[in-house]
């Protein structure tokens, strides 16, 4: 390619990445702990932690609602969230004249281990890091638009650098570290080296990136991915001598939904917000690449029937997407260790952001300083850059 | 000097940025020390209880295809599981039959909410109203003025 025209490209690298640089640095870092927060949860917050020194097998669900209802007379379940087998289970609980509150359960054991009325690490994190923590106005945030709109910035950065990184295949091959010529020279190769190992996390995180900013405009205008459930008759629900009745109990719900789906392994249970509403039961079914809501069943809780089946197999190429996108985001699909290398990259991609900003901070600084009066440069003394690319 | 300003602006213009960074600072402080609408007047709808609160002081907004604002209801303690079904809306009358799906009041324990059809332009005529339904039938109507005036009203 033509060196006038890489030229250009390399202006707009910057052009793209240096206006929003710090912007972009919290939204990589704050993600980057996003993807261990549950381990770092694990760590610091024994309460948290699934210990099982005896090597039980996990209970039922139901003994695990059962003891929470023991621990908490009164509690009301509205949810139970399955983590990975070294956390606690969340049960949901509501309780007259207190905030809602999550019951954490060993999964093994049965025992409460606390109880948090309070936001959790996990999820403080995935509000920093998906919306900056600014306020949501029903379907849309400013923030998740912000944050999604980074996706352009990564993408755009990955495409511009492949142009202007001329050979650049031979980071892999022959990769270039210069640490005695200077600091503007080491942060160049930096960036350079990080960047062309980083090509394929890029690559994943812009187009899933790009697909929350497709997300964030389907929800903005009131497109939804998925259909609710239609909501039980009106005629289907009892009618009594005053007496509640009872509905259908958490154990024949899960054995409905794995009648349904063989296999499926609740990750999520919703109970009935109200008497025409489903248990709601989604989890794993087995494929590595799918979200833990991708295998999902809706029972009726008068009758027991299967009033909705979702698997990957029947999902439209929309749904798919948004089934697969947070597992390759979040590097979740190996479990831990692909999670450690979405951490390792990562942190990557945060100090590319930094480098990126330095390089250009020293070049035109420095430069301009030097370069004799009257002596071509463009607006930033850009060009110089290019230096070490070549 | 007017060769000073081209230059610090060149130094600065990249730093401005930072200034996003203020946001998530400032919402967190402000998530700490949420303030939410007063409640409404606590009525007797039937035998229960209940005290409307809506959730925001935004104007109703398109759920489904439906214009609804978002209200919190307080009942009694232990009457949820005393109730088949509660619909709630905003017009010049209640809900004529528990049937369709809009206004419908849930959630777990005492503190239900719904998305409650809400007109674009609410009228003298217009009341929130909430229709409770006892699992042996019997159904309890109650309205609330709306408040006179400001974004509510809307």
């Amino acid at each position: 390619m033509a060196i006038r025209n890489r030229k250009l490209w390399f202006r707009v690298h910057g052009w793209l990445s240096l206006p929003v640089w710090l912007v972009f640095c919290l939204v990589c870092v704050t993600g980057t702990i996003a993807v261990i927060s549950h381990e770092l949860t694990w760590l610091t917050n024994p309460a948290a932690r699934a210990d099982n020194p005896d090597g039980l097998p996990a209970r039922p669900l139901p003994e695990l609602v059962a003891a929470v209802q023991q621990a908490v007379p009164g509690a009301q379940v509205s949810r139970i969230i399955v983590f990975e087998p070294y956390l606690v289970t969340a049960v949901g609980i509501a309780e007259p004249g207190k905030p809602p509150a999550l019951a954490y359960v060993n999964p093994y054991t049965a025992e409460v281990q606390a109880i948090n009325r309070g936001i959790t690490f996990i999820g403080f994190m995935r509000a920093l890091h998906g919306w900056l923590l600014f306020p949501w106005h029903q379907s849309w945030s400013l923030g998740y638009y912000l944050v999604a709109a980074m996706s352009v910035v990564t993408l755009g950065a990955m495409i511009t650098g492949i142009v202007i990184y001329k050979r650049f295949w031979r980071a892999f091959t022959r990769p270039q570290l210069r640490t005695g010529a200077g600091a503007r020279v080491l942060l160049g190769d930096l960036h350079r080296l990080a960047g062309a190992w980083s090509l394929w996390f890029l690559l994943v995180l812009g187009a899933t990136g790009l697909w929350y900013l497709v997300q964030a405009v389907l929800w903005h205008n009131d497109v939804h991915i998925w259909d609710d459930t239609p909501m039980v008759e009106a005629s289907a629900v009892p009618l009594t001598n005053g007496t509640p009745p009872a509905m259908i109990g958490l154990q024949q719900a899960l054995d409905e939904a794995q009648r349904a789906i063989p296999g499926l392994a609740p990750r999520w249970v919703s109970f009935p917000e109200h008497s025409r509403a489903h248990f709601d039961i989604a989890g794993d079914g087995g494929s590595f690449l799918y979200d833990q809501y991708s295998w999902r069943v809706q029972v009726e809780p008068w009758s027991g029937t299967v009033a909705e089946v979702r698997t990957p197999a029947a999902m439209t190429a929309l749904q798919t997407v948004a089934h697969i996108a947070d597992p390759l985001h979040y590097g979740t699909l190996g479990g831990i260790w692909t999670k450690a290398i979405w951490f390792v990259f990562g942190l990557l991609l945060s100090a590319m952001s930094i480098t990126g900003f330095l390089i250009w901070s020293k070049r035109t600084f420095t430069q301009t300083t030097r370069v004799a009066p009257g002596t071509r440069t463009d607006d930033d003394g850009r060009d110089a850059g290019l230096e070490g690319a070549r | 000097m007017s060769e000073c300003r081209p230059a610090r602006w060149r130094r600065a213009k990249y730093w401005l940025n930072a200034l996003v960074l203020i946001a998530p600072v400032w919402f967190f402080y402000a998530s700490l020390t949420p303030e939410f609408p007063p409640p409404w007047e606590t009525q007797t709808v039937g035998p229960f209880s209940v005290t409307p609160t809506p959730h925001n002081s935004a104007p109703p907004y398109d759920h489904h295809g439906v214009r609804v604002k978002d209200f919190g209801f307080r009942f009694c303690d232990g009457c949820v599981e005393r109730i088949r079904l509660a619909h709630a809306n905003v017009g010049p009358q209640a809900l004529p039959a528990l049937e369709g799906g809009d206004g419908v009041v849930h959630g777990h324990g005492a503190q239900q909410e719904a998305h409650v059809p809400y007109p674009a332009q609410a009228g003298e005529g217009d009341r929130l109203w909430l229709t409770v339904q006892e699992w042996n039938g019997a159904i309890h109507r109650r309205a609330w003025p709306l408040p006179p005036a400001g974004p509510v009203a809307r």
